[in-house]
């Protein structure tokens, strides 16, 4: 029975310390991740996922479209599979090119809508999709597994495991484009449907799709091979394979671009962890459950590779923190009272961020009862104008800067190193890049994107006015600030909307605040080729649609299957 | 062509940032485009004729009953963010407005219902903006009042629910929009080519 104390413990994690983005970068995928809500919600409303056709020839080369049903609406992935010669697969964005293109089309296409996607999909960036498409997005094969997987089924044999654990996935998109990009429906009009309530659900059952596809091709290119000898990939082979995504600096604006949003996302989790700390008395069951997910958590953590110094230092940090763990958790004394609580502030005393961030999203692993419902409060669905309040006096406005960005003034704003970069869009890919200010001709076009930054510039020049005046008087005059305005006044009442940090100083790491998104999304096997870009797989363990039943566990994401 | 409301939305924004307006102008103007997109006008073609013209001013006077600027007309947008700023409820006379329509966005967003007369235009709220007699909306206004409607009775508020969901857009006019906001993007050096985006490391695997 639940037993949750609201009384004793209700205090959320302080946004100084959620916020900054060592932290940040170091959270793990949860409960409140939306591939997990979106597989909750296909498993517990029933959906009906079918191959409606399946047309590629024997080069890999034509298409393909499965149907998924839920209780109101119908959505169809048309998946376009080409022959791309080798010299041509990359995974940047700005690509003309890939091994297979997507989109996810709203209720079942005609054959008119077909011929029209396949002009349009396959060309990304000139080609234009419609209202009744709600996202686009293209792939391109890991060629080393691919080629290894062809060649084993097609000889009639299973690939080498080590190998798939190696990589991955068989294919790894590069973007997944919804909110209305290249002429796909806006989102506004779709997100009242109850199956979009959480955040990116749309872009995510696409992309569970494209994993299904995916198999059917390395199945359908290796019977092209050997048609007498191959055989199908062992299914329990197939729950291995995710899809695989590159990440880089077009994503990482995000969370500064959508700060209500961002606050949404932390607030869930934090009021989860909040929430599970409040708990009375674990019964058995729940200890039970978490020990089990943690010894499989150790064979998760076993498979993640990179080699990345950055994430290679924090695989070591997190193989240390399991040690450690390991070691506490086999006295731990689950009957003690908030043993939750008793966990985290260990955590918090003797493991790294990774061990730290990593044992919340795993405590909250028992709780579905608490921590579910708050996926349903993840999204900023309105996304409405904020108009600025120009009756507040400059008083008034000096009293919230220093209430809501009081940490910036701890950074030397004078000093070269906390102004080292700038955001900025090239001429040349259309794509957001960080640049070096002081030896690149970059900085008047720069982004705005160091909302530190411009409120230090906005409380220097509020010193200069008198504490009476309104601050719609200030913006005729010093109109440079007015985005900085609108900012403060939607920070001061989101408290985890902003990033307590500089995001252009020499030290900013993108890819923590990419991995900050991705964990959100339910990504796994974090592997950063640089500061600046990252790899993950999403979906790895998870059914495939065709095998959707009201029996998956929750925890397929630790690889239940295996 | 058509676009989304979201590409509209970007596309205003950088427009109007190429066009040298302060990033926090340009968050309101690529607000009011796709609001009167919303409401069935052609507001990209309108905000064109905006970001062309340089020569209208921001109101020097938000604190009295007629705003005006003696160097000539004045700017809608930063006319009509003073009023939505200020949350205007009394009656404010404009002497000398260009593109009214660009006003109406910000003045939908005031607690208040509101009337706007000229001398060649009338909207009233309760009507909304589908009366024949305000489809058009001049390309400059003597003179534009703004006065509360309290007291008469409003079923809708002005432009409370979209009314389309695409929006199309006379191609040539979309191009020149994107040649303003190709002005925000940074030439390519050999070093953002480089170091940009963090390449550096094969894609393939």
């Amino acid at each position: 029975m639940l037993d949750v104390d609201q009384k004793s413990i209700t205090e959320l994690r302080d946004p100084s310390e959620v916020m900054k983005l060592s932290r940040m970068g170091s959270f793990h995928q949860s409960r409140l991740s939306f591939m997990r809500i979106l597989m909750r919600q296909i498993r517990d409303e029933n959906w009906k996922f079918k191959k409606e056709e399946f047309n590629v020839n024997n080069k890999g080369v034509g298409h393909a479209i499965y149907s998924a049903t839920g209780p109101k609406n119908t959505y169809s992935l048309i998946a376009f599979a080409h022959d791309l010669p080798d010299e041509k697969r990359s995974d940047r964005v700005i690509a003309d090119a890939w091994d297979a293109t997507f989109t996810l089309y709203d209720g079942s296409p005609s054959e008119e809508d077909i011929e029209r996607l396949k002009k349009n999909v396959p060309l990304q960036e000139v080609g234009r999709i419609s209202e009744n498409e709600l996202c686009l997005s293209r792939a391109n094969k890991s060629v080393r597994l691919w080629d290894h997987i062809i060649s084993s089924l097609s000889a009639g044999c299973q690939p080498d495991v080590k190998q798939i654990d190696s990589v991955g996935y068989l294919m790894r998109t590069t973007a997944v484009y919804g909110s209305g990009k290249f002429g796909a429906v806006d989102r506004e009009f779709v997100s009242d449907r109850s199956e979009f309530k959480a955040p990116f659900q749309y872009e995510l059952l696409s992309v569970f799709m494209i994993r299904w596809f995916v198999l059917d091709l390395v199945n359908h290119m290796a019977k092209v091979q050997n048609p007498d000898k191959a055989v199908q990939l062992d299914s329990k082979l197939g729950y291995r394979l995710g899809i695989g995504n590159s990440t880089g600096l077009g994503m990482a604006p995000f969370l500064l671009n959508h700060p209500v949003l961002l606050n949404n996302w932390i607030l869930a989790k934090e009021t989860a962890l909040s929430r599970v700390r409040s708990v009375q008395k674990s019964s058995t069951e729940e200890s039970r459950l978490f020990l089990e997910l943690y010894e499989k958590s150790i064979i998760l953590f076993g498979l993640w590779r990179s080699d990345h110094p950055l994430q290679i230092k924090k695989l070591k940090e997190i193989s240390n923190d399991l040690a450690c763990l390991s070691k506490y958790l086999e006295k731990f004394d689950f009957e003690t009272k908030y043993p939750w609580d008793k966990l985290f502030n260990w955590s918090k005393e003797n493991l790294s961020m990774e061990g730290q961030e990593f044992i919340i999203s795993l405590m909250m692993e028992p709780y579905g009862n608490l921590v579910d419902e708050l996926a349903f409060t993840m999204s900023d669905n309105k996304q409405s104008y904020v108009k600025i309040d120009g009756l507040k006096s400059i008083g008034d406005i000096r009293k919230q800067l220093n209430e809501v960005y009081g940490w910036i003034f701890n950074i030397d704003w004078e000093c070269t190193d906390s102004n080292a970069r700038a955001w900025y869009v090239s001429q040349e890919k259309l794509e957001p890049r960080l640049g070096e200010r002081f030896s690149e001709p970059i900085e008047s076009y720069e982004q705005p994107l160091s909302p530190a930054r411009d409120a230090y510039r906005l409380s220097k020049d509020l010193d200069n006015f008198g504490g009476d005046e309104l601050i719609a008087n200030f913006l005729i005059l010093k109109p440079e600030h007015r985005h900085t305005i609108r900012r403060l006044q939607i920070i001061s009442n989101h408290p985890y909307s902003e990033i307590h940090d500089n995001t252009i100083g020499s030290q900013l790491l993108p890819i923590d605040m990419l991995r900050c998104k991705l964990s959100f999304f339910g990504a796994v096997h974090f592997d950063p080729r640089s500061d600046r870009w990252v790899r993950i797989c999403m979906f790895k363990g998870a059914p495939y649609p065709n095998q959707i039943s009201n029996s998956i566990s929750d925890y397929w994401s630790y690889l239940e299957g295996f | 062509m058509n676009v989304s409301f979201n590409e509209l939305k970007s596309m205003s924004k950088g427009a109007a940032r190429g066009a040298g307006f302060d990033w926090g102008y340009a968050e309101e103007i690529s607000f009011a485009v796709v609001w009167l997109a919303k409401n069935g006008y052609n507001s990209a073609t309108t905000l064109l004729t905006f970001l062309d013209n340089k020569t209208i001013y921001p109101p020097t006077n938000i604190n009295e009953n007629i705003w005006t600027n003696d160097k000539g007309d004045l700017d809608p947008i930063k006319t009509g963010v003073a009023l939505l700023d200020l949350n205007i409820s009394k009656t404010i006379v404009l002497k000398g407005i260009f593109l009214p329509l660009l006003i109406v966005p910000f003045v939908s967003q005031l607690k208040n219902v509101m009337l706007l007369e000229g001398n060649n235009l009338k909207l009233v709220a309760e009507n909304g903006f589908f009366d024949s007699k305000v489809k058009y909306l001049p390309a400059r206004a003597d003179v534009l009042k703004i006065s509360s409607t309290q007291g008469t009775q409003v079923f809708n508020k002005i432009g409370e629910y979209p009314l389309t969901k695409r929006c199309e857009v006379d191609n040539d006019v979309w191009n020149r929009l994107k040649e303003f906001t190709y002005r925000t993007y940074a030439p390519v050096t050999d070093e953002s080519r480089m170091l940009g985006a963090g390449s550096g490391l094969s894609d393939n695997d």
